[in-house]
């Protein structure tokens, strides 16, 4: 190898935007690319050979080091949220990638970690969070006061939560301030969405498994259960969950026990469960789709999220909200919206509640060009579908488009934006569903 | 994966989980000082002083320099962190022959003296009198070499 290929490796990582840096099988970094030290205020020279833990001095080092979490699974971490320290021992927000690295036998010999510096994100999200009214819930309503005064008022209660309301309506923002003022704050806080996984997977995600339990379990895994031991556990979407395994979370509600997939040994654990639901539980358990003692268990703490159009007098203040998030993170000067605008977003029905209207504002805000939002920039199915325009499109018209514009968002959403799998499920082709998505303005929130 | 998890564990002083795997990994490399090491920290913090002395002896007979010559930072060595509690416990319990002999294989990461002191002290009527004896006799050529 001549001079130039020598160096070529490290000319590689120093190009890269991300900080990575690589360590030996004894966990020593072996090398720190030019990002990392931009990130951290480090230099190669002085952490070459050094153990990795004591550079970074992140509490994950120990607890949850990302290289060890490949080891452990066999799987790579992705977009695994930390902290390090930088050279003046500020904490830096970082996701992080890892990845074990092997010889041709398969044996580890080493690790990759690379990360992103988040401080921007967290910058904007304290900045948003200290604006709103209650925990990062923007909302006015006296609705909404009601739902904060509850959950300020059962802070000190272990009890399950059951958060109801329609999709878009923030449930998970509900559940977050309920986790963050209760006693288990400082505890592990486990999400889950329960209509993403097929039964027997979302049994081992909740309970984990033993390996050879069934055809893909090639080691052990813990569930979220036991991860979430001491804490709280959101399962989203509760009404999706089969009823073979609503049997199994009464009992942990019950008992606070349970079997990992494959296994015999009962597990114990002490877990909160806050639930959210955007469809009507009494309906499911009529039509015996969903428990009832499994309702009233969960249903201790009720929470109704109202819609958006149950509390229009809160539109004003979100679209402010979006507007400083969106110009806090595209850096675009835009201040306010147009009194005309903001009448068609007042006049309009909302059926996708704050998603809709948080997706419409980054829609308006990609197309504005001055410092103000103007009606002309808000997408045309809002215009079109907002009480205060009376134009030539017929209101069957309207509410077919309207449910063709919901559809088509809530498809994408299920399937992560894969336009593909979206399409397909909407029985369209790819580019015809471009075309529609063009149309209508939707955006990935 | 054996080693490289072994070594994870025990850099978060996972000593009980470090144990199985770093005893895979000896499986593949029996005659590993770095892992043996290891396993003497991993041993003595979960229990297994017997196995833990094996392997002390084993080292310290061929080559007690690659225990003694263990630098702290740079070899992640949890020593520092241990003895202090090893001794609070001992003075509790007013010097037992178990802990006096942890004492003794702790030291010798990082001073040989104090080694010596505690094995000597552990010595007495101990069932594996002939393995610390010849430990101590090792250690204390060593250290007249050195003066």
């Amino acid at each position: 190898m001549n001079h130039i290929e020598d160096k070529l490796p490290d000319v590689i990582l120093d190009s890269l935007g991300e900080g990575l840096f690589t360590v030996d099988k004894d966990f020593r970094i072996n090398s720190f690319n030019r990002a990392a030290e931009d990130i951290l205020g480090i230099k190669k020279q002085d952490v070459i050979g050094d153990f990795c833990k004591n550079i970074f001095n992140s509490k994950r080092c120990k607890d949850d080091c990302p290289i060890g979490r490949v080891l452990e699974t066999g799987e790579n971490v992705y977009d695994l949220e930390g902290h390090f320290e930088d050279i003046n021992q500020n904490r830096i927000p970082v996701k992080m990638n890892a990845a074990v690295l092997k010889d041709k036998d398969g044996v580890p010999i080493g690790g990759v970690v690379s990360f992103r510096d988040m401080s921007y994100l967290e910058t904007i999200q304290q900045s948003l969070i200290t604006t709103s009214n209650f925990h990062g819930i923007i909302g006015q309503h006296k609705s909404m006061q009601e739902i904060y005064d509850l959950i300020d008022e059962v802070s000190d209660s272990d009890s399950s939560i059951l958060i109801m309301g329609e999709s878009g309506t923030g449930k998970e923002l509900i559940a977050n301030a309920a986790q963050i003022t209760s006693l288990r704050s400082e505890k592990p806080f486990i999400k889950i969405n329960c209509s993403v996984f097929p039964p027997q997977i979302l049994a081992s995600e909740l309970f984990g498994h033993v390996k050879g339990s069934f055809t893909d379990a090639v080691r052990d895994r813990t569930g979220r259960f036991e991860l979430a031991d001491k804490g709280t556990i959101f399962l989203d979407e509760i009404a999706e969950m089969p009823l073979q395994m609503q049997v199994q979370l009464l009992r942990v509600l019950q008992e606070g026990t349970f079997e990992r997939l494959g296994e015999s040994i009962t597990r114990k654990v002490d877990v909160r469960v806050i639930a959210a639901t955007n469809k009507d539980l009494e309906n499911e358990m009529e039509r015996g789709a969903f428990r009832e003692d499994l309702f009233y268990r969960l249903n201790v703490i009720p929470i109704k999220v109202p819609s958006l159009r149950q509390r229009k007098s809160d539109i004003p203040h979100l679209v402010q909200h979006f507007i400083n998030k969106f110009s806090l993170i595209s850096g675009k000067k835009i201040v306010e919206i147009d009194d005309e605008a903001l009448d068609i977003l007042l006049g309009y029905h909302w059926p996708g509640n704050v998603r809709e209207l948080e997706n419409t504002i980054e829609y308006a805000f990609a197309r504005s060009k001055d410092s103000v939002i103007h009606a002309s920039k808000l997408p045309p199915v809002i215009r079109r579908g907002s009480e205060c325009i009376s134009d030539d499109v017929s209101v069957e018209d309207n509410r077919k488009s309207m449910n063709e514009y919901m559809r088509i968002r809530e498809t994408l959403e299920r399937y992560h934006w894969n336009r593909s799998k979206a399409a397909t499920e909407l029985g369209m082709g790819r580019t015809t569903l471009w075309r529609k998505i063009k149309r209508y303005g939707l955006m990935k929130a | 994966m054996s080693e490289m998890l072994g070594n994870r564990y025990f850099i978060a002083r996972q000593f009980n989980k470090a144990a199985i795997h770093l005893e895979r990994a000896l499986q593949d490399d029996p005659d590993s000082i770095k892992i043996k090491k290891k396993l003497i920290i991993c041993y003595i913090q979960t229990g297994a002083i017997k196995k833990a002395l094996h392997y002390f002896y084993n080292i310290v007979i061929k080559d007690p320099q690659s225990i003694i010559n263990t630098d702290p930072y740079y070899d992640d060595c949890p020593c520092s962190e241990l003895i202090p509690e090893w001794e609070q416990q001992a003075k509790k319990e007013n010097f037992p022959q178990k802990i006096t002999l942890i004492l003794g294989i702790l030291y010798l990461y990082c001073d040989l003296d104090k080694s010596i002191f505690y094995l000597q002290k552990s010595t007495q009527n101990h069932e594996h009198y002939q393995e610390i004896s010849a430990v101590i006799k090792k250690l204390t050529t060593q250290k007249n070499e050195f003066e």
